[in-house]
Order: structure tokens, then sequence, then C-alpha cells
């Protein structure tokens, strides 16, 4: 069993390399960050040894890469018709969930890791607080397989790419969306403010942004934990149901 | 037909269990474990020292520690919502060990909280903000069934001092024995690494700065030396006769001209301090980014290089 979740891991991952675009996503998102970490609040005029300003950015940053990664998951089959052929294959529908998100997630995490040198020039600039910085980092890891199990989930509810990536993408903003205040002032005033509150609680930026000075929260860790294996689970039924039903 | 309806119902029933299921474990974990946190600062910013603990595990009476803080009106000054959440932290981290005796409230003050802004009008500190008629809240108050403590204003520059202020307070209003915890007390430590300032930075900026001064010194230099001739040539001038002073009077010409020059000059050089200091934070920046997507593209290249060389067909199954 265990090498079969390797050998489609290993497929599903190195597909990723055949194709350009998502060389031309990861360009993206790695001038994004570097442009989140020193333009959106001048870096310098704030003159702090920290990386805020690029992992404040990194939820809505991630709603939008995320999708990119993982529209091809299970749409691209569902277009070609190769999903077919995935489902003759003595392998389980759990693998191959699994098999997609680990893939799409280590994607991303290699993104995630090819910005270092941002941390390399805070720490030559200043003096900056490492162990909080590596906290952050891992909880942002965390994140981004979040947003990777949204994303794949709903891109196997399509059978067309550009349908798969507007749908993830609206699920990812919305996450991120009902976490911040702007949006909660808009909602109508029936709306009790005890709810909205608890809606907040399921937001990817209210989890996140706590995170930040290096505080994390058990809740955030169980929050993000539980949003991957839920997503997972409800992948996994809805693939099944394909497979019945044809 | 019945059993196609079965089968397409009961993967959309499993469905709405699952996030049911993850709403519930959620609102559990969140309710439960809203204070159990982990700290990975350096320097353990957010847990309360050994002698802090101990004075509020101490506490045997109720109190209740009440943080009034305008966050709409603090929303233009970053550092002052991020200090917010930090005192937040820490008074949490009282409550935590208190054994249930210290609560926290936070109360958020703006410009329309009426009554609440009556009854502490008279004990915080509004600080009024550029531009607008609003005021700025942050005060802290610490009450007990007898006595209440108050902090006017939460200075940002006396984080170091923070927790012992905290400590006191809490000591005071609970009328902790004096004898007990009077050395716990002293014995809070300052801290004094919250702010993480950029010195390297600085050190270039003011490499820079000091590399510049030795320019414009000797412009100023040279300007007061002109000043002085121009003095010394304007006496000669009055002292002597006709056909001298006119010669003079052209010499007085050219340095009026030269220290025209040389100002202009240090003019140049200030501007041009200014141009490098700002190069210095683009470069810094452009360097940065630059590096990240040269990486990817390296790394990329190098993979997909390999794979030509391998095999050149996508991985089959």
């Amino acid at each position: 069993m265990k090498s079969k979740l390797l050998v489609l891991y290993k497929r599903e991952f190195l597909s990723y390399f055949n194709i350009t675009a998502p060389y031309a996503l990861l360009l993206t998102f790695l001038l994004l960050s570097g442009i989140s970490a020193f333009y959106f609040e001048n870096f310098f005029t704030r003159g702090q040894a920290d990386l805020l300003e690029f992992f404040t950015f990194q939820p809505w940053l991630y709603a939008l890469f995320v999708p990119a990664i993982t529209m091809r998951s299970w749409a691209e089959e569902q277009e070609k018709g190769s999903i077919e052929l995935l489902f003759s294959l003595p392998v389980s529908t759990k693998e191959m969930v699994i098999a997609k998100f680990l893939s799409a997630w280590s994607f991303v995490a290699l993104a995630l890791a090819l910005t270092f040198p941002l941390w390399l020039t805070v720490n030559y600039l200043g003096n900056p607080d490492n162990f909080a910085i590596a906290a952050s980092y891992a909880v942002s890891l965390l994140m981004a397989g979040g947003f990777v199990a949204v994303g794949v989930l709903l891109s196997s509810c399509c059978n067309n790419l550009l349908l798969a990536f507007i749908l993830s993408f609206a699920g990812c903003l919305l996450l991120n969306l009902v976490g911040i205040n702007l949006l909660i002032d808009y909602l109508p005033s029936w709306i009790s403010k005890d709810l909205l509150i608890i809606l907040k609680e399921f937001s990817v930026t209210y989890n996140f942004d706590a995170i930040n000075g290096g505080l994390v929260k058990f809740s955030s860790i169980f929050y993000f934990l539980s949003l991957i294996i839920f997503s997972l689970a409800a992948n996994t039924v809805i693939i099944d149901r394909k497979k019945v039903n044809g | 037909m019945e059993s196609k309806k079965l089968k397409n119902s009961l993967p959309g029933l499993v469905l709405v269990y699952l996030a049911v299921g993850f709403l519930l474990l959620n609102l559990l974990a969140n309710s439960w474990l809203q204070r159990f946190n982990f700290d990975f600062t350096e320097n353990k910013l957010y847990t309360l020292s050994a002698n802090s603990k101990k004075i509020s595990a101490a506490v045997n009476k109720p109190i209740m520690l009440k943080l009034y803080f305008s966050k709409k009106i603090a929303k233009t000054y970053p550092y002052l919502l991020d200090y917010a959440a930090r005192v937040e932290e820490l008074l949490f981290e009282y409550q935590k060990f208190s054994n249930g005796k210290i609560r926290v409230e936070t109360i958020e003050l703006g410009p329309f909280s009426g009554a609440e802004l009556q009854l502490v009008n008279d004990q915080l500190l509004g600080i009024p903000v550029e531009g607008t008629n609003e005021e700025l809240y942050f005060g802290l108050a610490a009450i007990s069934e007898k006595t209440k403590e108050y902090i006017p204003f939460v200075e940002p520059n006396k984080e170091a001092e923070l927790e012992r202020t905290l400590s006191a307070m809490i000591y005071k209003v609970a009328t902790l024995d004096a004898s007990k915890y009077a050395a716990e007390l002293k014995s809070i430590a300052k801290r004094e690494d919250y702010a993480r300032p950029l010195t390297k930075f600085k050190e270039l900026q003011s490499y820079t700065q000091t590399k510049y001064q030795v320019r414009t010194d000797a412009l100023t230099q040279k300007l007061a030396k002109l000043k002085e001739d121009l003095a010394a040539v304007k006496t000669e001038r009055a002292n002597t006769d006709d056909q001298t002073a006119q010669q003079l009077a052209k010499d007085e010409e050219l340095i009026k001209l030269e220290m025209i020059v040389t100002k202009a000059e240090v003019k140049a050089v200030k501007e041009e301090l200014n141009r490098e200091v700002a190069d210095l934070e683009k470069n810094i920046q452009l360097l940065t980014i630059g590096i990240v997507p040269g990486f990817a593209l390296m790394l990329g290249f190098m993979l997909w290089w390999q794979r030509k060389k391998s095999c050149g067909e996508p991985v089959a199954l």
C-alpha cells in the first residue's frame, strides 16, 4: 500500500515540472512574496527586523496561488477522461486522494521554501527572532495544506479546468474574507454579533494572524489540521461516488 | 431507479455529516482551548516569569482586569495594534495562572461608547488623534471589590517594564501579604527585547552619512574661509585709494561668485546623500526580491534538464 501511494505521489509531483505553467506560477508567487515583504508597508520606515508583512499577506497570496496549482488535480483528469484509467488501477480512492493532496502540498512547500532569501535579508539587516519566524513558517506550511486540501476538494467537483480554478479561488477567498472586519461591517445588522465572531473563528486569516508574533494557538493548529482532514474525507466521498456512478 | 437514488443521496448525507463534524469540533476546540498557546519566541515574550506566576497564583479574591482600547481609531497606528495584542495576551497569561480568580475583559472604546467612556473618563487618558476630533484610549484597570487601580495610558515605550507594572497592580489590588511577595515583585526582570531594530541597516545608513559628512565639512570650511576673505577685502577697500579699490571690487565679485558655487555644491552633496540612502533601501529590496525568483529559475532549469536527459516523456504509471 505504501509503495502504491509513493508511486502515485511521485507521478503527480513530477507532473508539475513537465509543463511551464507551474514555473510561471512559482515565479509570480515568489515575486509577490518579496513585494509584500518590502513594499506593502514600508519595511524600512517600520524599522523592525521581522517578516510581519510577508506573513500577513500570505493567506491572500495562497488564495490566488494554491487554486492555480490544485485546479489540475482532478478537473483535468475528468476533462480528459483519464480518470477512468485511474479508476481501473488497483489503487483505493483514499490513496489517490492522498497522493493528489500531498503532491500539490509539496509543490506549495517548495514555493514557500524558496522564499528563504527574505529570511536571510532580515538576518543580515538586524537581529530578528528566528524562533518566531521558524514557527511562522511552520504554521504557514500547515495553512498552505488547508488551502491545498480545499482546492483539491473543489477541483474534484468540476470537470473543467477554468471552472475548477474559479471555484477554488472563490472558496479560498471566502475562507480568508470571513476573518476580516471589513466584510463583517458590511453584513446586515440582524445577524447577531456573536454569530459573526464564531464565523470569524472559521477563517484562515483569523487563525493565521495570531501567530505572527511567534505565539501559536493550539486551536489554530487544530483548525488547519481538521480543515485538511475533513476536506480529504469529503474528497474521498465525492470521488467514490464518481467511481460508482461513472 | 430506486437504488441509484439511494446511491446518490448517501454521499450527500456523508458530506453534510463531515461539514457538521468539522464545525462542531472546531467550535469545541475554540471554546475549550482558546488560551492554550505555544510560545515560540526566543525570549518567551508571551510567558510570565516565575515571579509573576507566583503572584497571580497567590491572588485569593476575584479581580477584574479591564483593557480599554480604541481599536478602530488605532488602525492607523499598526505598532499600537501589535502592542495592544501583546498586552492582551499577557493579561490572559495572568488569568491562566490565577486559578480562576483573575478575569480579563477587553473593552473597545469607540467614539460612541458613551456610558463606558463617561465612567472611565476621569481615570483614563485620551490621546487626541491628529486630523480628527477623536481621542485614542489605551488604558488598563485592575478592579477588586474594594479597590481600583488604573494605568491611564499604557505607554508603548515602557513595554520593558510592563510585566512588572501589571504584577504590581495585581499585587496591590489583591492586597497580598507584603512581607511574603515583596521580594518576588522586586525581582521581576525588565525585558528589553521586544523591539528588534534593523541595526545593520542603520549602521549602513550612518556609514553613508559619515562618508558625505567629510565632504560637507570641507565645503563649509571653504565657505567660512571665503567669508573671511570677503570681509578682509571689504575692509581693505575702505582704506585705499580709488584705483586699487576698483581692483578690489573685482576681487570681491569673484569671491562672491565662488561662494555661490560652493553653496550650490553643498546642496548637491546633500541631494546625493539622500539619493544614496534611498538607493541603499532600493538595492536591498531588489537584491532580495531578485534572488528569490533567480533560485526558482535555476531549480526549474535543473529539473527540466534532468528530466529531459533521463526520459523526455512524462512519468507513466
